[in-house]
């Protein structure tokens, strides 16, 4: 049951019904009570009228049927202290013999009420009476006053049993049950039909909600569903859903900031490939000047060429469908490869270079994505260090792998930009517009690429005046017997 | 007229000053905002292109400082920032135009000349001094209705006086809206080039229009009746 509504409704007409079901057991439970105790009363006037008709008379106990209604509904037997019945109702019912067996004997004084079976098993009541029968005295004239005391003869006892049966009751019960569970149907119905519209009014603040809700779209997510508004009951839900639209704003805030982004260093690019092209093809040149513009959109779609890459590559990471191809690889002579490439594209810089490694370095891993992120961190550190700064390069064992650390006098860089560096294109000078290589994707891909490959990269700031970038690879050393032959890539 | 081009981005900085060059402007260059700012504040150019993402100092800052010190030269905003915000805030920060990379550099041509005519006063591109036309979008010169054949130097010198006809142009004023930083000759050569006009000008009988100030320039006017 999927709406509120109808679970709502459900919740009180089984409230509502219980609640009758409750209410009908008790009035079953105090009619019940009523009619035994009808059927006790009946059974006392009876037994009153029978021991009435009980005479003593020359150590005989003897029982007048006159004055006995013999139509009386009622089922008796009496029975003498010696156990033989004085009298018995004519009915075809009997009190059943089971009852009477025991309880012959053990009839109290004082009358008591139980529950037995007659003869043809149907339940009964039974009232329970040993008394005294009536001792007719003879007086021997109309004057004669004195009186005459009959002494007690407890042989003279006699043990009436009056049984009533449950039919009556019965029948009455069974139609009350009926009717009342007509009732509780009518009333079920009934419940239903009322609380519709009232369970209506319940759920209305939710539709209001939803109506509130339904207006957001990703062009309003500055807006937030009012809280104070909702009932108390729902803010719990309105307030996640407020946190929710926040983390999306936030998300779609850094989607949009992203593609601006991209834009933006796409465009620097093509504009000027735009119009290196316009102005080759606005008058008739030499071959010598179509040549160098060949030469210079070459160099443009080159730059392109290596931003779309890195973005991609983000893309894939992001995606997480970046396949990992793990080889033995020497990780120094990568990191000497990385920076003999890198200087070839910094030639505007001239750098002194401090290698402080193992001679060899002998780890299972990606080759690619592993020489991608040494030459981030090395490119990073010649774009953003002094132009003739000494780059240091260390590379140590630790625990659970090695350590690679890249030093260079920073140039620019502050405490503050720290957090940041990690960040897509952030660069360091806001107002660059170097593109392809410099973008502000370089750290960011490294960063991605380090915890792909099982490590981290930390990026800190010493004394305000050396950058040190620390790979830590959770990578032990590959043994390789002497001899073999190990991919250079 | 003469225009600084103050662009880090090597390829589009190429382009956009040979365009300029090749229509006839002279053009200085900047690499950055600080180089940017020093060229803007102590030449006279007719026109900035400026690049909003420069290394240094932004071409927010630079124009900001521009406009600080009533270096009022016209000012085409370069950048690959397109939305609505950053154009206003480009324009609010005294930028004359805006242009979205990447552009055709026949429209960045086109808003160049219009922020210069505007910068003179000269909304038409057709400049009329008597019975002088001067067709700024065609760069093309004609005198009672006949073509005159003039040499992109003489255009631009023509050009200049005509935006501001009825002034006394000095010398050096001429010299330095038509000469780049890097040309080595002296305003004595604007002396030549006024020669040079005058007779293609004048030839077939027309009135003198470019007449002579002594000790102050030159101004280019309609004969007196």
């Amino acid at each position: 049951m999927n709406s509120i509504r109808l679970r709502v409704l459900a919740a009180a007409v089984a409230v509502t019904v219980g609640m009758l079901v409750l209410a009908g057991i008790s009035q079953l439970t105090l009619l019940y009570d009523g009619l035994v105790r009808q059927l006790d009363q009946r059974l006392m006037t009876a037994a009153s009228g029978l021991t009435q008709a009980f005479e003593r008379h020359e150590q005989r106990t003897e029982f007048e049927w006159e004055g006995i209604d013999e139509g009386l509904p009622l089922e008796f037997v009496a029975i003498d202290s010696q156990g033989i019945v004085l009298a018995e109702s004519q009915g075809k019912r009997q009190i059943a013999p089971d009852f009477l067996e025991g309880r012959a004997c053990d009839v109290p004084s004082v009358s008591r009420m139980s529950n037995g079976t007659l003869s043809d098993g149907s339940a009964a009541r039974i009232l329970l009476l040993r008394f005294q029968p009536h001792v007719e005295v003879e007086r021997h004239s109309e004057h004669d006053t004195s009186t005459f005391s009959e002494p007690i003869d407890p042989e003279a006892d006699v043990r009436l049993f009056v049984a009533g049966s449950f039919d009556d009751i019965n029948a009455v019960m069974q139609l009350a049950k009926w009717r009342l569970a007509w009732v509780t149907m009518l009333a079920s119905g009934l419940a239903a039909v009322i609380l519709w519209p009232v369970t209506g009014f319940v759920v209305r603040p939710i539709n209001r909600m939803a109506q509130q809700i339904a207006t957001l779209d990703v062009h309003r997510l500055d807006e937030r569903v009012d809280v104070s508004e909702c009932p108390r009951e729902l803010q719990p839900v309105i307030l996640r859903l407020n946190e929710f639209i926040t983390r999306l704003a936030k998300a779609f805030e850094r989607e949009k900031q992203t593609t601006a982004n991209i834009a933006h260093e796409l465009r620097t690019p093509l504009s000027g490939l735009v119009a290196t092209l316009e102005l080759a093809a606005s008058r008739s040149r030499t071959a010598q000047y179509y040549q160098q513009t060949i030469t210079s959109c070459r160099h443009i779609s080159a730059e392109l060429q290596t931003l779309v890459e890195q973005i991609l590559l983000l893309s894939r990471l992001d995606a997480g469908h970046i396949s990992m191809n793990r080889q033995v690889v020497d990780a120094i002579r990568m990191l000497k490869e990385s920076w003999n490439e890198v200087l070839s594209q910094h030639s505007d810089t001239s750098p002194s270079i401090d290698w402080n490694t193992p001679e060899s370095v002998q780890i299972e891993v990606d080759p690619t994505y592993l020489r991608q992120v040494f030459r981030n961190l090395l490119a990073n550190a010649l774009t953003h260090g002094e132009p003739s700064q000494s780059v240091g390069i260390f590379v140590e064992k630790t625990q659970s792998g090695y350590m690679v650390q890249i030093v260079n006098t920073c140039a620019g860089i502050t405490k503050d930009d720290i957090p940041r560096l990690k960040e897509r294109f952030f660069q360091i000078d806001n107002n660059r517009a170097n593109t392809g290589q410099n973008a502000g994707l370089g750290l960011a891909i490294a960063d991605q690429l380090v915890t792909m490959l099982d490590g981290n990269l930390s990026l800190e700031l010493v004394n305000n005046v050396q950058f040190v970038a620390t790979v830590r690879l959770n990578i032990p050393e590959v043994h390789v017997a002497t001899g073999c032959c190990l991919p250079s890539n | 007229m003469k225009i600084l081009v103050v662009e880090d981005y090597a390829p589009i900085r190429n382009a956009v000053t040979e365009s300029l060059r090749e229509s006839g402007y002279a053009v200085d260059v900047a690499v950055d905002g600080e180089g940017g700012l020093w060229a803007a504040s102590t030449g006279n150019y007719d026109c900035v292109v400026l690049d909003w993402m420069l290394p240094k100092q932004s071409g927010l800052q630079v124009l900001a400082r521009l406009r600080e010190l009533s270096i009022a030269a016209p000012v085409l905003m370069l950048t690959a920032k397109d939305a609505t915000e950053d154009r206003i805030t480009g324009l609010d920060s005294g930028a004359d135009d805006y242009l979205v990379k990447p552009f055709s550099l026949g429209e960045l041509q086109a808003r160049v000349r219009a922020l210069i005519r505007r910068h003179y006063v000269a909304k038409n591109p057709k400049i009329v001094v008597a019975d002088l036309e001067l067709d700024t979008v065609a760069k093309q010169v004609s005198r009672r209705g006949r073509p005159v054949e003039l040499s992109a130097r003489e255009y631009a010198l023509l050009e200049y006086l005509t935006m501001r006809s009825g002034e006394v142009v000095s010398r050096t004023d001429i010299w330095t809206h038509l000469y780049e930083m890097s040309d080595e000759s002296t305003s004595n050569v604007v002396d030549v080039y006024v020669g040079y006009l005058r007779r293609k000008l004048e030839t077939g009988g027309g009135a003198r229009l470019i007449h002579t100030r002594r000790g102050l320039g030159y101004v280019l006017e309609a004969p007196s009746e």
